[in-house]
């Protein structure tokens, strides 16, 4: 019994001290804590940054990007060339349609957009997908107009936390902050510094079971459509490339598949119009030239998923569903 | 269902067990195994209900024709009764298997389990009457999708033992022991391996040297313990529900030849291979001489290349192994010993080559792993090695970059897998010699919260695809 005891016990102890660890230094401020007052993370505030990027911003911007992570490398430098408007990258990491409907409200308390370009990820719908813990935390919140105390509510347990890249980000962010030069992660209009490949694809696991759509968010994304149109703005809705290891994973399961075709045809019935980038067109790009992981594409094939879409060059990938 | 998942090790795996043992406890021995079937099936389609039917087929089949063999019949002659079992079970086999259809997940084990039976049931050294026993031999979940290939005699005795049937907890202990060993080969180790071979293989159009030998190490280390982590895995369930389940692996990378390499290596299929292959070809060759026991074990082993698919890869690799051991025979009969080293050099290399034709997707795929080894590529010689190539330029080497970290990191890990190999203890040694002290404990559980923060990844186990 001793053994089993002993077991456990040390299981227990080391989890709390390495989870611990994690929350403490929040190295994806996930929840916004900073207790040891650290200047930078791994991924740096996001909304915080760009939000103040965009209230205090210099330029006439016409053209924004949304999304979540992987929307951020889309270069603004490559709207501009392919729409001849200028533009600013607001995604940020885990970005649900509370975000958008958000930046939408605040862009316009500041400028007169024409074109606002929205990358969805599979999960954005879900019932099961909570809102970012940092939405609340940050500025963006105030554009919300309706902030329910449930939605406010999540766990100290996040997924991206129990990893041990997690565990070495920690450290990472420790040494960075204590003995290094910390730098921010966005420039100026909102692009991502460019980093080099990926060593290696990773198939990331998300929580889609049980997926059922989150009629709030519908809603949240039917009043963008009408503000959009009020304002004369130009939509354009796609659903973020994912890799081809993560679409098998998908049609390998006929539940999840469906939920997969409900989250496109509700984003196609909301919008009327949507480019589709998560079908197996995407074979011919499933390398780690074009991804960084399985749902995060890098900086050359955003370009490309942009230029698809705005007619410049025609790829062979991507479909426009209509309704 | 994974074992390296937190459902499994969390929810299913506690709920199994306390529900067997507590049923046997309350006496309910069919409840506890009907409980043990159920939760083998919740186990087997966890993701999917698709195989379902073939496993019950498979099952249904060769119970009833197990069972008629030891019944009176007038309509079928007993041989010919066997037969139509062996036809049955390598039909469905084979339609799987080469017929382009979506192999059902863990078919050809519980195939090959199931052929066992049945010949040893017409041999008359196994019998089963309970249908309920036979779905416990052939669904115990452990088992069921990648092995170890059990045989009934060892199993039902163990499952129908009355001290089996409580709760013990120095084999609940080893059970922990051995299950975390297998889960930091799988997470920790394989998984490490596993993104320095996938690039290499599925991802670049041609390697130097260095990277052709980095990414061929690296799936040899990434099979390895991948196969030897879940079978480790699987015996300390085994242990868990006080079963000992036969051993798969015996430290095959220390092997001098490559009849060591097979009597250490996926033993249970070797054994497989051996007694219900080999001997069987043998028996029916008219005169038994040296050249047809080669030839036995050259289509031995050319048959156990084709079980693993269909592709030419797999035909491939049956042969270079059946052809390696034909000669390691004869240079056996010629009574000729190779230095150690050698030994083991030239073994250690010929796996390592003959993996990356069993790995790769396509013969041309091999050639190009096997080109970078053989320096038909050249070699990119790293900036911190050297500061120049100079005039080994016109020897085809170029400078390539400095070393990234995770370059770093495969050095490390390199040298950790060769170190494991020659200098630790094996899984089978440790096993052994567990004991529960409370040092092991710690280690353990040090073990089980870095695998626990490692698992937050989709990783499937190589033999899933076989």
């Amino acid at each position: 019994m001793r053994f089993i005891i002993t077991f456990a016990l040390t299981s227990f102890l080391l989890f709390s001290a390495l989870y611990g660890l994690i929350l403490a230094v929040d190295p994806y401020n996930k929840f916004g804590f900073n207790l040891f007052n650290f200047e930078t993370k791994a991924v740096d505030f996001a909304r915080e940054n760009k939000f103040n990027q965009v209230e205090h911003g210099q330029k006439d911007y016409t053209a924004f990007i949304m999304g979540s992570s992987s929307a951020h490398r889309y270069l603004t430098k490559e709207l501009n060339r392919l729409t001849g408007l200028t533009s600013y990258n607001y995604s940020t990491q885990s970005a649900t349609p509370e975000d958008y409907i958000a930046m939408t409200r605040h862009i316009l308390t500041k400028y007169k957009p024409k074109l606002i370009l929205i990358a969805f990820g599979f999960e954005e719908l879900s019932t099961q997908t909570k809102t970012d813990d940092m939405f609340y935390s940050s500025p963006l919140k105030n554009y919300l107009n309706e902030v329910s105390e449930e939605d406010k509510s999540t766990g100290l347990f996040n997924n991206s936390y129990l990893t041990i890249e997690a565990i070495a980000d920690s450290f990472k962010v420790i040494w960075v902050n204590v003995f290094g030069n910390p730098l921010h992660a966005y420039l100026e209009d909102g692009d991502q510094v460019v980093e080099p490949l990926a060593k290696t694809l990773k198939v990331t696991q998300f929580g889609y079971a049980g997926f059922d759509i989150d009629q709030k968010r519908v809603a949240y994304l039917k009043t963008l459509r009408d503000l959009a149109e009020k304002n004369n703005i130009r939509l354009l809705i796609f659903t973020s490339p994912l890799s081809l290891e993560h679409l098998q994973r998908i049609q390998s399961d006929p539940a999840l598949m469906a939920s997969h075709e409900l989250f496109k045809s509700t984003l196609v019935d909301i919008f009327g119009t949507v480019w589709d980038f998560q079908n197996m067109s995407i074979a011919p790009y499933n390398s780690l030239e074009y991804f960084r992981d399985s749902n995060h594409p890098t900086h050359e094939f955003s370009t490309t998923v942009l230029e698809q879409m705005l007619g410049k060059e025609s790829a062979k990938f991507g479909k426009l569903l209509k309704k | 269902m994974l074992f390296n998942s937190y459902s499994f090790i969390f929810a299913f795996l506690p709920l199994a067990l306390i529900g067997y043992f507590t049923l046997n406890h309350l006496k309910q021995v069919s409840l506890a195994k009907t409980w043990l079937i159920a939760a083998s099936l919740y186990f087997y389609t966890f993701y999917s209900f698709n195989n379902l039917p073939i496993l019950a087929m498979s099952l249904l089949m060769n119970y009833f024709i197990g069972h008629s063999l030891h019944s009176e019949l007038k309509w079928i002659s007993k041989q010919n009764l066997f037969r139509f079992g062996l036809v049955f079970n390598i039909g469905l086999l084979s339609f799987f298997k080469y017929s382009g259809f979506l192999l059902p997940l863990g078919l050809s084990f519980f195939t090959l389990q199931q052929v066992a039976f049945l010949i040893d049931s017409y041999e008359g050294l196994a019998e089963e009457k309970s249908f309920l026993d036979y779905a416990v031999f052939v669904c115990f979940f452990p088992t069921l999708i990648s092995g170890p290939i059990v045989h009934y005699q060892l199993l039902m005795p163990q499952i129908a033992s009355k001290d089996n049937k409580r709760f013990n907890l120095d084999l609940f202990s080893t059970g922990i022991f051995v299950f975390c060993m297998g889960l930091v080969k799988k997470v920790l180790i394989s998984e490490a391996f596993a993104s320095w071979a996938k690039p290499g293989f599925d991802e670049a159009t041609s390697l130097d040297l260095l990277a052709a030998w980095k990414t061929s190490l690296s799936y040899l280390f990434q099979l390895y313990y991948d196969f030897s982590g879940y079978t480790d895995m699987a015996i300390g369930i085994g242990y868990m529900f006080n079963v000992k389940l036969p051993q798969n692996f015996n430290s095959p990378f220390r092997s001098k030849s490559i009849i060591e390499f097979w009597s250490r290596w996926h033993m249970t299929l070797s054994q497989f291979i051996n007694t219900y292959l080999f001997t069987p070809i043998v028996r029916a060759m008219p005169k038994i001489t040296f050249k047809s026991t080669m030839f036995a074990t050259f289509t031995a082993m050319f048959i156990a290349g084709i079980w693993h698919g269909a592709g030419m890869t797999f035909v491939v690799y049956g042969a270079l192994h059946g052809f390696a051991l034909v000669v390691n025979h004869m240079w056996k009969k010629r009574k000729k010993k190779l230095p150690p080293f050698m030994a083991w050099f030239l073994t250690f290399n010929f796996i390592n080559i003959t993996f990356v034709v069993f790995r790769a997707k396509d013969l041309v795929g091999a050639i190009k792993v096997l080109k970078g080894m053989f320096g038909f590529t050249g070699v990119v010689v790293p900036k911190v090695i050297v500061k120049s190539v100079g005039p080994l330029k016109d020897f085809g080497f170029k400078m390539g970059t400095y070393l990234q970290p995770t370059d770093y990191a495969l050095i490390f890990m390199l040298f950790g897998a060769f170190y494991l190999i020659f200098k630790a203890k094996s899984s089978l040694e440790l096993e052994k010699e567990f004991k529960p002290e409370t040092k092991v404990a710690v280690a353990c559980g040090l073990a089980f919260v870095f695998c626990f923060f490692g698992m937050n990844r989709i990783t499937e186990f190589i033999y899933f695809n076989f």
